[in-house]
Formats: C-alpha cells, structure tokens, sequence
C-alpha cells in the first residue's frame, strides 16, 4: 500500500513548478527522496534544494514512516 | 555602565534574560554587519538601538532610487552616495556612544579574513550566494558564528550557523545554486517590508547569541511566509565534518561559477562614481548604437581573452555590452584572468535611455 504525503514546494521551486504543495504516493519501502522527486519533477534537477521530513531534514524515507509532511526547501538569495 | 546608558537601555535591563550583566555584555560586543541594503537596514537599527557596542558595516554598494521602498536608513537625497556613509553617519547620530565603523568595500576572498576576524559575530545581510557562500567559508575557518537570513519575493529564512558545533551553511546547501536560479531582488521584486522582517529576526538573534539566550536559532532553519503569515521551524542536520574540513583546508576563493552583485554595478553608481578608470564595451565592432564617450577600451567579448594585454589588472574596470549577458561572461573571464576590481553593467546599454529618461 503507497503512502500518500503532502509535499511542500518553497521559493524558486514552487515558482518553477508552479505549485506550492501537492498530495504525492510514496512506496512503502524505504527510498532516497531527491531521485523520487527528481523522477516525478525533472526541473528539480536544475536546483539546489534540501529535503525536510516532518520538520527534520533528511535524504530519505525510511519504511514503516508515515510523515504528515515532506518540504522541498532551496537557499534563498535576496536581501 | 554610565548613568546616562543606563537610562536608554532601562526598559532591556529589566528583562530576565537580558540585565545588567546582558547589557554589559552588549555594549562590549563586536559585530560585522556585512550587506547595508534591505536586511542591512532593519539589522543595523535594531544591533545599535539595543546597545551593541561596536558594529562594523560593510558594503561597497551606493544607493539608487529602488532601493528606498525597502531600505529605509536611506533617501532620495542620499541617492548616489555610499551606503555605508550615510548608514555610518545615521547610526553614529542615534547612538553616539557606540562605536559604529564603516567599510565601503564588497567582501571578497582577498578582504574577508581582514574585515571578519576582529568581530564576535557576522550578520549575513548580503544579496546573492556568492557572498553568502564565501561568508560561511571565511566564518567556518575563523571559527566565528553568523546570522544568515535571505529572502525570495514574500518568503524568509533566517539560521544561525557555525555556532559552536552546529551547522555550516554549506552542510545544509553543500551544491553551489547553478546561475539561473540566484535570483536577487532586482530581478524578482520584493514585497518592501519582507526584508524589513526578516532582517530584524537577524538582529533578533544576534542579540541572543550575545546575551547568551535560550532558543537561539542555531540548530533549525525558520522560513516565514508572508502571504500565509506562516512560520515553520526545521531542525537542521548535524555538522558534516568533512564538508567543513574540506572548507578550512582550502584558500578563500569565489565559488568558480559565481556572478554576484559584487560583479555587477547598475549606470547610476557608475556615472556617479570616478572610480572605474577603465570602461570596456565588449560588442563587435560594428554594433550599434555607438559607445558612449565616456568607453575606454572597445573589445569584442570573442577577442577578450587575445587583447586582454591592453587592460591593467589593478585598475577599477566596468564592463558593458548591449544588454549585460556577454559583460557578465568577460567579468568572470577578467576576474579568473586576475582583475581585482571588474563589474559587469547591469542590462546594459539597453538600460542607459531608461536612465536618462529618469533623470530628465
């Protein structure tokens, strides 16, 4: 059974894909974040970003973990 | 502390957490302040207003009317002069009893070492991730903390890094952003009061990090949102030893495929500065319109590299083509090439009727 994660796009990311959040389904095996959103979103290729669980930073999603968020968080530049 | 401070600060001491003792502690710190544009701004106000007794400002940047909507230690009168003299002369007006010092220069990797190492602590109120990067490298090797913040059109973050044994930026951004996506605000737009916020949560934690608060933002990054007026707060991973390592083992240098601000300078500082001696249009030849008198050197971007010998390394050098791509490519190429001092004219001569139309 897939698990089904609420992901949350920030700055450029959600300009370039023009969402903020979405309802995704994750596997429920254990899986590295980045190539399964990359896989999904090419265009998250061309940034930099880090990958939050549940608040807590993270490169991947352990089995068994049924988080009620994923933040997908680039660097901002401005001042 | 003398009565008259004591009296200004009255309404601090009498906090638990602060008092005499986190007065003392204020008025004895010293910190570098480096970006005096939107977050520079709010920071420098609220360090001096609490007491921070020595605060360095550094940015080599003059002001332009765009930058008034969110700057606001500066006026139409001050356009064209450096921000650093009026922030300077406006903060030691406040608060003479503080030592206020003004560098107006950009950091870079041959001055960062010189301007950061007599300070406890670094503000990051800078604009693009060349600076930023270069902030967290010259910080992680003198092993002082700083305060990052930044922001994109109505979001914010803002950490405290390299305090201690917590994170670097580069353990939670290892990659160098790629050239399309650093984006300033220049380019984006900026909701004013955004930095206005955010660069206060800087001065915020600052004044933590000198106290000696609880709760000092130095093991989560806070981003804001201003449209949903949302705050979320997201542990940070633990120090990678190898990337700071890696970091303190290496010489300063700009990351290879930067193009800051530090690159760049807009018409309006540049003819209102005798600096740059040497002016370069790097459009062919034949191009039109033709170079305006003020142009120096007229070489072809694709002939840069065969009569780079007719440009002097050591003199201050601004690059211009039609609408700013290829005087950004020859300002890596010269800087790679050596040159101190290049900048690239933002937009262009595509940007210089816009100018005039202004002022006329």
């Amino acid at each position: 059974m897939a698990r089904e994660i609420s992901v949350n796009y920030f700055g450029m990311i959600a300009e370039k894909l023009n969402k903020s959040s979405e309802i995704l389904s994750f596997p429920d095996s254990s899986i590295a974040l980045k190539p399964f959103l990359e896989d999904i979103h090419p265009n998250l290729k061309e940034f930099t970003y880090s990958i939050a669980v549940d608040l807590e930073f993270s490169e991947t999603l352990n089995e068994k973990e049924y988080p009620k968020k994923i933040d997908v968080m680039p660097p901002f530049a401005g001042g | 502390m003398i009565e008259s401070n004591r009296n200004i600060y009255e309404k601090q001491l009498l906090l638990e957490q602060v008092g005499i003792l986190g007065q003392k502690k204020l008025l004895s710190a010293k910190v570098a302040v480096i970006g005096a544009g939107g977050l520079g701004c709010p920071a420098l106000l609220h360090l001096a207003a609490a007491g921070v007794g020595e605060i360095h400002i550094i940015d080599g940047d003059r002001v332009s009317l765009s930058n008034l909507h969110r700057q606001f230690l500066y006026g139409i009168k001050d356009v064209g002069q450096l921000k650093v003299d009026i922030a300077q002369e406006h903060l030691n007006r406040q608060h003479p009893h503080l030592n206020i010092q003004g560098y107006s220069k950009f950091l870079s990797p041959e001055n960062a070492k010189g301007l950061i190492s007599g300070v406890d602590l670094v503000i990051d109120c800078t604009d693009n991730f060349a600076a930023r990067y270069l902030i967290n490298d010259v910080c992680v090797q003198l092993e002082k903390p700083f305060v990052y913040g930044a922001i994109f059109k109505f979001e914010g973050q803002v950490a405290v890094f390299n305090h201690g044994d917590s994170s670097s930026y580069r353990c939670l951004f290892p990659e160098y952003p790629k050239a399309e996506n650093q984006p300033n605000c220049s380019e984006t737009g900026v909701l004013g009061i955004l930095p206005g916020i955010i660069g206060t949560m800087q001065a915020t934690e600052a004044i933590k990090w000198i106290v000696g608060m609880e709760g000092l933002l130095d093991s989560s990054l806070l981003t804001y949102n201003a449209i949903q007026q949302e705050i979320r707060k997201i542990n940070l991973p633990k120090r990678n030893l190898e990337i700071c390592s890696k970091v303190k083992a290496e010489k300063l240098r700009w990351h290879p495929e930067s193009c800051n601000t530090d690159s760049s300078i807009e018409w309006e500082m540049l003819l209102a500065s005798d600096e740059f001696k040497q002016i370069v249009d790097v459009r062919e030849l034949e191009e039109t319109p033709q170079s305006p008198e003020f142009t120096t050197h007229k070489i072809p971007f694709g002939e840069l590299n065969k009569f780079i010998a007719q440009l002097q390394p050591e003199i201050p050098t601004a690059i211009y083509c039609q609408s700013g791509f290829r005087s950004e490519k020859a300002t890596i190429l010269l800087r790679n090439r050596g040159f101190e001092m290049v900048r690239s004219i933002v937009n262009g001569l595509d940007a210089l009727p816009k100018l005039k139309e202004n002022y006329s």
